[in-house]
């Protein structure tokens, strides 16, 4: 086992980045638990349509993939709340379970009609270019990719605007409202069904984000969401289901650990990793790291 | 004997016969081997309809599926058991992690448990490629020998697994039905609609629960050990993918949730569109096919076709029986 510095700064800087993408995830997912009290599967496939818009915005028309990322994410946006009108407002008030029975509907419709779209573009795998893919500057003794850099800031500067949104617009307030108590909210006057098109949009577009980094740094294929998602869901119930916070935290708190344990447990530990702490926390701490809302 | 068992012999039966009859008047192989699919399937998602009968939505079904194979594999190879002692003994040690997984999850419903049992799945993958890949020759994966004595003619084997698979469905039914009207199926009603209300009615939670992970494991390693001695004649490490855990519950759903006809039913017509969609249309486009009827049953037919058909059956037969002279309301 080596134990340089350098190496074991470098797996932390992964961690941290790939951290960033399943908390961009996460926050999706936690918040639309939160209005809508629903766990869309399908989460995965919506950050890989993303991914592909992005691509293909890049790869045909030669955008910069970093704004190209904002056209990738008013389209996904908009898929979502349409998802929200035709598939999951049907079944409203229904057993819960056929929301998960829905979700993995929509994985399979979703899945598969990009993978068709995908096969005039490649083969198999795909990668984002970026314009900066070979570039590094150093930090202290290590070298970043510059990619890596623009990526964080990228990421947080979409969380902040997400905090600026949730505490200080109306909007914000309405959905956090509708989040803590849904009759309540409705009885104050709060159109409930435009915040769950709002929270849905939000989510997915916070997924084709998530996506379209996770493209950059990446090959990706339209198979490659359902797992990222996964351990994304493992995040929300790690943070308590509906907490952004948790989201936030546990995001990049999994990310760094599934950094290290991949590095000294093996590549094929990697995605069983997320399990492991998941039954662990389950059984310990069944209402999860932090429990509560918004 | 109580009328229901009577009822559910009856269905026996003619679900034997019939395709049993079918045999002999159909001979085209590839028919022949999407029927034996289909009945291996559905004991896959008569095991899963049971464990949700219990209100347990497990997406990490492809656990039992793929050690029910790995066991009845490794069983024939390593202690010369004939194949088909192998696949009933094999599947014991999915229904011991079947005990495992629910003492795990007691705790958890809906969501939380479909997504500790999906993520077992995976962990189980990497136990048996990295752990136990001196055993299960880690992603190559190990051949299968056929469930049926070496040496006689392919027509022949493929009647053999044809009938063996649909016995094993019927007696999967039998069992199944049994369980589902009798008091454990009663409590497993009870816990799936309220589990605070069960435990207060004096339901063994824990135990029926258990039970139901139990049960459901020996049959989906059955239906795992089967089909890989007759269909694919190999097992990988591939099994236990996300695809071979949402299969049965697809299937389930269509067909009917928590009735013991349902699995079977929902099993052929999903089998039987994909087959059809996929020379039609191709594979993504069939996919998206599957997926969309998919939603629209959740949407529309929450509850499956089979208690629609029941529904026209029983209208039927209704009218018939209806005396003359009377004239409806």
């Amino acid at each position: 086992m080596i134990l340089d510095p350098i190496v074991l700064f470098q797996v932390l800087v992964w961690g941290v980045v790939i951290g960033s993408i399943y908390m961009l995830l996460a926050t999706g997912l936690a918040l639309l638990f939160g209005v809508m009290k629903l766990i869309n599967f399908a989460h995965g496939e919506l950050m890989m349509i993303g991914a592909f818009l992005t691509f293909l915005l890049a790869s045909r028309l030669g955008v910069n993939p970093y704004l190209a990322v904002f056209a990738s994410m008013a389209a996904v946006g908009l898929l979502g709340v349409a998802i929200e009108e035709l598939a999951f407002r049907p079944i409203r008030g229904t057993a819960k379970i056929n929301e998960i029975f829905l979700s993995i509907a929509l994985i399979l419709i979703l899945q598969n009609a990009l993978a068709r779209a995908f096969v005039p573009y490649f083969r198999e795998y795909a990668q984002i270019r970026t314009p900066y893919a070979t570039r590094v500057f150093a930090l202290g003794i290590v070298n970043i990719r510059y990619d890596f850099a623009i990526l964080l800031g990228l990421t947080w500067a979409i969380m902040v605007a997400l905090y600026v949104f949730l505490f200080h617009t109306g909007f914000g307030r309405e959905l956090r409202g509708t989040s803590q108590n849904r009759v309540a909210s409705m009885l104050m006057g709060v159109d409930v069904q435009r915040i769950d098109r709002l929270a849905f949009g939000i989510s997915a577009a916070l997924a084709a984000l998530a996506g379209s980094l996770y493209g950059i740094i990446n090959p990706f294929s339209p198979y490659g969401g359902t797992l990222p998602a996964i351990k994304a869901f493992a995040v929300i119930i790690l943070g308590g289901l509906g907490s952004v916070r948790g989201a936030v935290v546990g995001g990049l708190l999994y990310g760094i650990v599934e950094s290290f344990a991949t590095f000294f447990l093996g590549g094929s530990w990697r995605d069983a990793i997320a399990f492991v702490l998941l039954a662990l926390v389950l059984l310990i701490r069944p209402e999860g790291l932090f429990r509560g809302t918004a | 004997m109580t009328r229901r068992f009577r009822r559910t012999l009856a269905i026996a039966a003619v679900m034997f016969l019939l395709p049993a009859l079918l045999l002999a008047m159909v001979r085209e192989l590839f028919i022949l081997q999407i029927l034996t699919f289909v009945f291996i399937f559905a004991i896959y998602a008569q095991s899963w309809n049971l464990v949700a009968h219990s209100g347990q939505f497990s997406l990490g079904h492809a656990s039992f599926l793929g050690v029910g194979a790995y066991a009845s594999v490794l069983l024939v190879q390593h202690l010369r058991l004939p194949p088909a002692a192998a696949i009933l003994v094999g599947a014991l040690l999915p229904a011991g992690v079947g005990l495992a997984i629910g003492g795990l999850c007691l705790r958890l419903r809906e969501w939380y448990f479909g997504m500790v049992t999906f993520g077992v799945t995976a962990i189980v993958q990497v136990l048996v490629v990295e752990q136990f890949g001196w055993l299960t020759n880690r992603w190559d994966g190990l051949d299968a020998p056929r469930l049926v004595p070496a040496g006689l003619p392919l027509e022949r084997v493929a009647d053999l697994n044809y009938l063996i698979a649909l016995g094993l469905m019927v007696a999967a039914y039998v069992a199944v039905a049994s369980i589902m009207n009798s008091k454990a199926g009663l409590a497993f009603s009870a816990i799936h609609d309220n589990e605070l209300v069960a435990a207060g009615c004096g339901v063994d939670v824990r135990r029926y629960r258990l039970l139901a992970m139990a049960a459901g494991g020996y049959l989906a390693g059955l239906a795992g050990a089967l089909n890989s001695h007759t269909l694919t004649r190999h097992v990988s490490p591939g099994i236990f993918g996300l695809e071979d855990s949402i299969w049965p519950l697809l299937y389930s759903i269509a067909g009917g949730l928590r009735t013991p006809e349902g699995p079977i039913l929902g099993t052929l017509v999903v089998r039987v569109v994909w087959e059809w969609a996929l020379r039609r249309l191709g594979g993504f486009e069939s996919l998206v096919l599957i997926g969309s009827l998919l939603a629209l049953v959740v949407i529309f037919v929450p509850r499956g076709l089979y208690p629609l058909a029941a529904a026209a059956m029983s209208r039927v037969g209704a009218r018939r029986r209806r005396p003359a002279g009377v004239t409806p309301p």
